[in-house]
């Protein structure tokens, strides 16, 4: 059961976000990673660390275990505009860190279901949903600025 | 060309190691060749491996054509390992390389031997390329949950193994070399260690050869060698032993040579006679330096004996005839000096060429002395035993012997008579058992006819024999040889005559024949020759004798009876034939011969009769011819009998053959006013008469008074008692 003072929080949360960034939120996606993750908003050069090996470490010690597809998709779309990349520069980029070693493979997933998934098994998961997504407890949103 | 055997064992040392060296050099080599490029091969394989799994990890999908997200890392990594890498799609198409700044989006490796390997059993080797830029390639297969991603591969250029190779070589090679340095040396002094103490040997062995028994090789190593030395010490001790053992033989020997008494010498195949030999040589021949040759070693030996030694010596060299025949043909029997010596020979060896005789002499002087003595006295009995018998023979027989014997010597007579006159001395003292005259006589007409006369040497021996033998007769008939023997019957005869008053004439006729002699006697004393000379020659003969009651004059007839004997010995030899022979012929077994003497009104014959072979006038045809007489009339052929130096005997016997005889017997009957008769028929026998005129046969009584009276007188002067001849004729 969600306490009211936090159900408040997520709400004004939700607004704030939406206010803050209304393109991606118009494009229908948000970045999804798990509750217990501290942050709540990065901005899109630390969503490109975090995506292509920069950050390797949430701040509370979860490794960062990105989701992505393998194939152009609009999430991967979204992801990689929210970074400042195409999504094949997205895409060489993690090749290439991956190859070299500076990250993780990231999970390649199919579908939204598979992200939510994700994030709510791994807690240093961050992969992208779309926006009307029911979000399971263990998720959040994370704001792009 | 001689090589020495220190070089030899140190070429064949050295060799070995070389070959050994060279041939682990080789697999050395190869080996390292093999490992080098293995072990490269190896970290080249680690290291795809690794950029396998890192690309496989990495990659969202298989590598394609263009897809060129990995260049990059590729590059880096490739930099910090210092290896190209490569990532092939599974096309071929390569997609990363990190040899290029970018790869080139056409270019593919598909056709690359490794790419194939490892695309068709996931990793795959290959050294491609020429010169500087051929590498080794090693690829595998990237696979991700079973899937083919592409190929990662490495490669290194081929100048870095051989790089590593050449180090590697060049230490080999020095390894090598200090190794072929340690066997050069190994090899030089194991060959001294061999080669010095079989010098020592080779010393050792030599000084033992040159008689320097007590030298010693003195090898202490304990190998084959030191048991070679060892060897050979003792084989020198051995050698001492069996020398003492050998002096102490040859002095045993020395003592034997010096004690026989026989002399004992080797004679080497040039004839000459060695150092060793015993006392006796040295005693009978005056120490003869070594290498004198054996028929020096006999003083005055005569140059027919000298030359039968060395043809005899030269035969046995030459090794023609067999050795017991060359051996045969060498004089066995020499007179030096006053000695006379037997030679034996015993061949010592095979070998013609190195073939040593050892020769045995022995002083056979009073052998051949006593032998003589012996023959002599036998002669001696012989005539005793005559005598008895046939006295007067025997005394015309000496009385003509000594006529022979004084031509002889004197050699008043021509050749020709000279040899019938030895020829005929031959026969009768053969016809009255002198065999030593007649035996020396038999020699001396050899000699006569290769010498074409007698030496005064073989004079002085015929004069010196035939005076010790006449000399121990003329003791035996005690000085009666001049006596005249009268029977009882003729004394009682002619004192009958003288009473009954007979004329004068009648009793000196009946005297007279008192000095002649029968006729018989002589043929019966030839007829005992012939029987004792066929059973000598394996014949059996009847002989018949008829004296007819004849008595001659014996000084004038005795050299008839001498010559006749030639014509019976013929008879014997070559007329009669062995028993055999006759059976073959038809003919009873033993040979018929008469001797008979038959006076008659006009003519005295003696005759010879045989039933032998006849005689070959084809072989007396073809020896005239040959001698270049006449062989065509019958009158030819019995001249040709007679003819000096005619014979059909094949070979020259004591008996008969030289072709003398018959001619003796024809000088003889004509001598005596004769002629001779030969009838003869092939196989029906011989026919020989001795016609002499009637006259012959009888004799003058005053004749053989003035005889007397003249024999008288020569007695008291001394000169010879036959000026007076005649004949007398027996009286009815």
């Amino acid at each position: 059961m969600l306490h009211p003072r936090a159900a408040l929080f997520v709400a004004v949360s939700l607004c704030l976000a939406a206010t803050a960034s209304p393109s991606h939120a118009d494009a229908g996606f948000v970045v999804v990673c798990h509750a217990t993750n501290p942050i709540t908003t990065l901005s899109s050069v630390d969503l490109k660390k975090a995506l292509t090996g920069g950050t390797k470490q949430w701040a509370n010690g979860a490794v960062v275990q990105l989701g992505v597809s393998s194939t152009e998709t609009p999430e991967l779309g979204f992801l990689a505009g929210a970074a400042g990349l195409t999504a094949p520069e997205l895409l060489t980029r993690v090749q290439q860190q991956v190859f070299k070693g500076e990250m993780r493979r990231p999970i390649i997933l199919r579908s939204s279901a598979e992200c939510l998934g994700l994030v709510r098994m791994n807690p240093g998961a961050i992969c992208a949903a779309p926006a009307g997504v029911g979000l399971p407890p263990e998720a959040k949103i994370v704001v792009i600025r | 060309m001689r090589i020495h055997l220190g070089a030899r064992l140190f070429a064949s040392f050295f060799t070995v190691a070389l070959v050994g060296l060279g041939s682990a050099g080789y697999l050395v080599d190869r080996n390292v060749e093999r490992a080098a490029y293995a072990q490269s091969a190896a970290l080249l394989r680690t290291e795809v491996v690794m950029t396998g799994q890192m690309t496989a990890s990495a990659l969202f999908a298989p590598l394609a054509r263009g897809d060129a997200s990995l260049q990059g890392p590729v590059r880096e990594l490739g930099a910090a390992v210092h290896t190209q890498l490569s990532l092939v799609a599974p096309d071929g198409a390569l997609a990363a390389d990190s040899e290029v700044e970018a790869v080139d989006p056409l270019a593919s490796e598909a056709d690359a031997a490794e790419v194939k390997q490892a695309l068709a059993g996931g990793s795959g080797e290959a050294v491609r390329g020429v010169g500087a830029a051929r590498r080794l390639w090693v690829a595998e297969a990237i696979r991700r949950d079973g899937r083919l991603l592409g190929v990662s591969r490495a490669s290194i250029p081929t100048s870095t193994i051989e790089a590593q190779l050449r180090e590697v070589r060049r230490r080999l090679a020095f390894g090598a070399g200090v190794a072929l340095l340690i066997a050069m040396v190994s090899a030089l002094l194991i060959a001294i260690g061999i080669v010095r103490p079989v010098r020592r040997l080779a010393i050792a062995a030599r000084r033992l050869g040159q008689g320097e028994l007590g030298v010693r090789a003195n090898i202490s190593q304990d190998d084959e060698i030191g048991d070679l030395g060892r060897a050979i010490d003792e084989m020198a001790v051995g050698l001492q032993r069996m020398v003492s053992r050998l002096d102490e033989r040859n002095s045993d020997m020395r003592c034997v040579l010096d004690s026989v008494d026989q002399g004992l010498v080797t004679v080497d195949p040039k004839g000459a006679i060695s150092e060793e030999r015993s006392a006796r040589v040295d005693l009978w021949f005056g120490s003869p330096p070594s290498g004198t040759l054996l028929w020096d070693l006999f003083s005055d030996l005569t140059p027919d004996a000298r030359l039968s030694f060395e043809i005899g010596w030269a035969q046995l060299v030459d090794d023609i005839l067999p050795l017991e025949t060359a051996l045969d043909q060498l004089p066995t029997r020499i007179t030096a000096g006053a000695r006379t010596f037997q030679l034996r020979y015993i061949a010592i060896g095979d070998d013609p060429a190195t073939r040593d005789v050892l020769i045995t002499i022995t002083d056979v002087t009073q052998q051949v002395a006593a032998e003589r003595s012996e023959s002599f006295q036998r002669d001696l009995l012989r005539v005793i035993e005559r005598t008895q018998s046939d006295r007067e023979g025997v005394v015309a027989f000496l009385r003509e012997a000594d006529v022979l014997v004084t031509r002889a010597v004197t050699g008043e007579a021509s050749l020709p008579d000279a040899r019938r006159d030895l020829h005929t001395l031959k026969g009768n003292c053969g016809l009255h058992g002198l065999q030593t005259i007649a035996s020396l006589c038999h020699a001396l007409e050899t000699s006569f006819e290769e010498n074409r006369g007698l030496g005064d040497a073989e004079r002085e021996l015929l004069h010196g024999s035939w005076s010790e033998m006449r000399g121990a007769v003329q003791r035996v008939l005690g000085g009666r040889e001049d006596g005249i023997a009268v029977s009882r019957e003729q004394y009682r005869e002619v004192l009958g005559a003288a009473l009954a008053g007979s004329p004068p004439n009648v009793t000196a006729s009946m005297l007279a024949q008192w000095s002649l002699t029968a006729v018989e006697p002589s043929l019966a004393r030839l007829g005992a020759a012939a029987r004792v000379l066929a059973a000598k020659l394996g014949k059996e003969v009847d002989v018949s004798v008829d004296g007819g009651g004849i008595r001659l004059d014996s000084e004038r007839w005795e050299g008839f009876w001498s010559a006749f004997v030639h014509a019976v010995r013929n008879a014997v030899d070559h007329g009669l034939e062995v028993p055999e022979e006759r059976r073959e012929r038809g003919k009873g077994a033993t040979g018929i011969l008469r001797l008979r003497a038959v006076l008659a009104h006009d003519d005295f014959a003696v005759e010879l009769v045989d039933d032998g072979r006849g005689i070959a006038w084809a072989a007396i045809a073809e020896r005239l011819r040959a001698r270049g007489h006449a062989a065509e009339t019958t009158e030819d052929l019995v001249e040709g009998l007679f003819a000096d130096g005619v014979s059909t005997a094949a070979e020259v016997t004591e008996v008969s053959g030289r072709g003398v005889g018959m001619s003796a017997l024809r000088e003889a009957v004509r001598a005596r006013g004769g002629a001779i008769e030969v009838r003869s028929t092939l196989n029906g026998g011989t026919t020989l008469r001795c016609v002499f005129p009637a006259s012959c046969a009888t004799v003058d009584p005053s004749w053989v008074l003035e005889r007397e009276m003249a024999r008288s007188a020569s007695c008291r002067s001394g000169a010879p008692a036959r000026a007076v001849r005649g004949s007398l004729r027996r009286a009815a």
